[in-house]
């Protein structure tokens, strides 16, 4: 029965850094439902408010925390958001998500969404308590790590339940893949969020909220929570297995089918890499399952070390299966007690494990082919496999020491200052490190990564499945088909979208964030996947298959095709742009010369986009 | 008659339970000329939607024939991750 309640709050906080000014924004109905959340309402953002071609540290740009409709109501995966600017790696679209309980609590504070602007003039924090919003000086914070940070925030507020989201020393010197890190453990990883927050002076957004988030429909929300809850305890069932092992429990199967990720994206296997693995870190380290906002199926590690030679505190959290490949097989290291002690060090300094760790493997790559000298190694070691030189360098990157401050620059950077030879092995789409999953041995990877708006990205914003997860605010582990998610939606919202309303939020999303990129300087040839992916791997049983540059061509033009955008230029078309309803943002955002129009007219009735695209994107498992 | 062949599986995570025994890996008897399908349909892991499957560290298929001491590794799809 769906009653008066719903989960969106209609209210967006404003807070202009420069002056020092909130201010509370009201959208109409129509445009939630329209834009909704996540990825939609962050590309909006910056399509109609970022200047065309600023720099990411302009403080022009904005940075924006979005929920999503269900982000906050009580029902498993319902704890995430996204969190977006324009992109100091990239220079383009910028956006990552994050569970945990922060967003959750936000809109218990009642608000959708925080877009912050301008620069404070010293470091600051924020600090939203229900309807109270406060500037507060972060001055004594800064150059902090996270864990103190979030406890003397704590301590200031008189509050041990503040939830915090906040950069560490790695976003004050903005390292270019500086992240932003919530509740210690949930950090929004990608494109450089944290950097950009840095740039503004924001050390912390700290959120206490005490209105509950009330879903239309609790019953059928119930339902579903109920379902979950079931299958969590169903040996066999993937929730059961997540539960039990939490992420990076296929790393075995990886090393036997020759695609882990290793050296670089060199090799396709490495002796003792799969020992880097989840079940490995059950058995050798302390450690217990730790969960999200109202989530049964606590898959989130909490690993705590205490030996002699390495001690890890549980309150980071532990490695996922990103980090343990970034940091591990893809550096040659296989010591998985430095792989969880590297995991903390990027927690507290607050870096993204896998550009990170994938910028730390090309630079260990580049001393083995000489090709970096010992000027720039300024007196540092990297060689592949030495966990010694992977955590020294990880410190060093944050504080920006040494050879730090190049790599602090991100693989693209670096390499440009090295080389044509440096920088042909990078491993990279549009300058962000690519994620962990090998695109010559995962096709659903091979398609996703060269047009995901972001980059080198696994969570995959270019597939409809994982593209309306971070729009809605719902975890992607979660084994939820579309049925599922639109009930969840309605059952959240009192809303009453169709199939084809939530496909359109899909292609809305991507579009703009499409019209963003362009007005930026994507060109088509950057949606492309770099030349060490067009190379075999060099062990392992797929030491033969070379994934060939027309395959991935075809495929971006498919994709292109399906979005209902031009497949010669990957400029939307206008009656994509006219059916999605964003005439006016794209002459909002100056973008209306990144339109093209289609040759032959559509037959009446038929949406511009393909009913059913391609999925693209994460692995459901 | 010929006498069974023993082998080694090594089932990774909750595929343990198809398995008698207890510890990582298991000793098992097969028929002489048995392949690794036939070691699966025994044990009942052929209903396992998707495996992997490795014989002495190497990836294996499912006709793969099983010699005395072979050691055969079978790994289900697990989570992948953030
Ligand atoms: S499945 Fe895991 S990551 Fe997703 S919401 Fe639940 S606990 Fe968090």
């Amino acid at each position: 029965m769906a009653g008066s309640a719903g989960s969106v709050r209609r209210r967006i906080l404003r807070v202009d850094l420069t002056t020092g000014r909130a201010t509370v924004e009201r959208p109409e109905p129509h445009f939630m439902r329209l834009h909704m959340g996540g990825r939609n309402l962050i590309a909006h953002t910056l399509l109609t408010e970022v200047p065309p071609g600023i720099d990411a540290f302009d403080p022009e740009n904005r940075l924006v925390f979005a929920l999503g409709p269900i982000t906050g109501v009580s029902v498993p995966g319902g704890s995430r958001h996204s969190v977006g600017a324009k992109s100091p790696l990239t220079g383009l679209f910028g956006e990552s998500e994050a569970g945990g309980y922060w967003g959750a609590e936000l809109k218990r504070a009642g608000w959708d969404a925080v877009i912050v602007q301008g620069r404070a003039p010293h470091p600051v924090y924020l600090w939203v308590h229900d309807d109270e919003v406060e500037l507060r000086d972060a001055r004594s914070l800064w150059g902090e790590l996270t864990g103190p940070v979030e406890a003397r925030i704590r301590a200031d507020l008189g509050d041990p339940q503040v939830r915090v989201a906040q950069i560490g020393p790695a976003g004050e010197n903005l390292v270019r893949f500086a992240c932003i890190v919530h509740d210690l453990n949930e950090v929004a990883g990608r494109t450089g969020l944290g950097a950009v927050m840095g740039s503004k002076n924001l050390k912390a957004i700290a959120v206490r909220g005490t209105q509950p988030v009330t879903a239309s429909d609790p019953r059928a929300i119930a339902g579903v929570a109920r379902w979950v809850a079931q299958e969590t305890l169903a040996p066999g069932e993937p929730h059961h297995r997540l539960h039990t092992w939490g992420t990076g429990a296929m790393v075995k199967s990886k090393q036997l089918e020759g695609h882990l990720v290793t050296r670089n994206f060199r090799d396709g296997r490495l002796p003792g890499g799969d020992q880097v693995d989840a079940l490995a870190i059950q058995e050798l380290t302390d450690h217990e399952m730790d969960r999200c906002y109202a989530c049964s199926v606590r898959c989130k590690k909490r690993v705590k070390i205490t030996r002699p030679d390495v001690e890890v505190d549980p309150k980071y959290g532990g490695p996922e299966y990103e980090t343990m490949a970034a940091i591990g097989p893809n550096t040659g290291v296989v010591d998985v007690m430095a792989v969880c002690k590297g995991h903390e060090m990027l927690n507290a300094l607050g870096m993204d494990s896998i550009s990170c760790g994938a910028t730390i493997a090309w630079a260990m790559e580049m001393v083995e082919l000489g090709l970096m000298d010992e000027h720039r190694l300024s007196g540092e070691t990297l060689r592949f496999g030495s966990a010694d030189d992977l955590l020294r360098v990880i410190g060093k990157i944050a504080s920006r020491e040494g050879v730090g401050d190049l790599l602090a620059e991100g693989s693209l950077r670096a390499a440009r200052t090295l080389g044509a030879d440096a920088e042909a092995r990078v491993v990279h789409v549009k300058g962000l490190e690519v994620a962990m999953h090998d695109p010559r041995a995962m096709p659903e990877m091979r398609r996703n990564y060269p047009v995901t708006p972001t980059g080198g990205d696994h969570t995959g914003a270019a597939g409809k499945r994982s593209g309306l997860r971070n729009t809605v605010g719902l975890c992607h582990f979660l084994q939820y088909d579309e049925s599922t998610t639109l009930t969840l939606l309605n059952a959240s919202t009192g809303w009453d979208v169709s199939p084809d309303e939530l496909h359109a939020t899909f292609e809305r999303g991507i579009t703009m964030a499409r019209l963003f990129n362009l007005r930026e300087g994507l060109k088509p040839e950057d949606d492309r996947l770099p030349d060490r992916l067009h190379q075999p791997v060099r062990d392992g049983p797929l030491r033969d298959r070379l994934l060939s540059r027309d395959t991935v061509r075809d495929e971006v033009r498919a994709y292109y095709r399906d979005h209902g955008w031009d497949p010669a230029t990957g400029r939307p078309y206008a009656d994509t742009i006219e059916y999605l309803g964003l005439g006016s943002v794209a002459a909002a955002a100056q973008a209306t010369t990144f339109v093209a129009e289609r040759r032959e007219a559509l037959p009446a009735g038929r949406p511009p986009y393909a009913p059913q695209p391609e999925e693209n994107g994460a692995p459901a498992e | 008659m010929t006498p069974p062949l023993r082998v080694r599986v090594r089932p990774y995570a909750d595929l343990a339970r198809y398995f008698p025994g207890t510890g990582a890996v298991r000793e098992v008897d097969v028929p002489a000329g048995a392949t690794i399908q036939d070691l699966l349909e025994r044990y009942g892991v052929d209903a396992e939607p998707r495996l992997t499957l490795g014989l002495n560290g190497e990836l294996a298929q499912r006709d793969a024939a099983l010699a005395a001491g072979d050691v055969v590794d079978i790994l289900v799809p697990m989570s992948g991750g953030a």
